[in-house]
């Protein structure tokens, strides 16, 4: 199987209700990098863990693949997530707001593992849509 | 404050989400589509009754509550009345 293939599995599977399978496909020694997270996500319960997180903030939420370039070991997955917010995320309150964001994972797959990844999404438009932050700030405020 | 003023001669505005969750029904729509947007009612009414979810959580147990009261107990008693004898208010 191809980088390309077991990041598309690791990226879109688990929101079809096969997280327990794609772990087959996270390396013991995985570690996930994601911008503004106090500790790297490590192993495939901490990949789990991730996951499940958004999955209780979001349960029937998707996400579709937009675009992927690989080379080597490495691969990119630019994405595009899709869900309603009926549950606890990040110890907010859910909205009920429907979000769509967008996405990247940059990975380093190994001997049909991933072994690093980087998770980069639009915080900032996800936090809009749920109305956490305002839409807007004045051009001006003097 | 000088910080958003910055940012909009770079960016020329603050940046904004793509998509935008509609007011009224929480529908995720796209803003260049946004004025086209048509609510599905029964989205609306998930989406309100969704809002409501403490207060319709909290009737039962405030209904029970009230119907223990002496006025409550008096209700359930007219109201069974008038079942029986067919003169039920409107």
């Amino acid at each position: 199987m191809d980088v390309k293939e077991i990041a598309r599995r690791l990226t879109e599977d688990p929101w079809r209700g096969k997280l327990d399978e794609v772990l087959e496909y996270v390396g013991d020694d995985y570690v996930a990098h994601i911008p503004g997270a106090p500790e790297p996500i490590r192993g495939k319960e901490g990949f789990r863990a991730f996951v499940t997180s958004y999955q209780t903030a979001f349960p029937e939420a998707t996400i579709t693949i937009d675009d992927q370039i690989a080379e080597g070991e490495q691969v990119v997955t630019r994405w595009t997530g899709r869900g309603t917010n009926t549950g606890e995320l990040l110890g907010m309150p859910p909205t009920g707001k429907e979000i769509t964001i967008r996405g990247i994972t940059y990975g380093r797959i190994v001997d049909g593992k991933a072994r690093e990844a980087w998770i980069i999404w639009d915080t900032l438009a996800m936090m809009q849509q749920l109305g956490v932050i305002p839409e807007t700030i004045p051009a001006s405020t003097t | 404050m000088v910080a958003p003023v910055y940012l909009g001669a770079m960016f020329g505005t603050f940046p904004q989400s793509s998509h935008m969750p509609c007011a009224e029904c929480g529908a995720s729509v796209e803003r260049a589509a946004a004025n086209a947007h048509v609510c599905d009612r029964e989205r609306v009414l998930d989406f309100r009754l969704f809002q409501l979810r403490d207060e319709i959580g909290a009737f039962d147990i405030q209904l029970t509550a009230w119907l223990a009261t002496a006025r409550g107990r008096f209700s359930a008693w007219i109201a069974e009345r008038d079942r029986r004898t067919g003169e039920a208010a409107p």
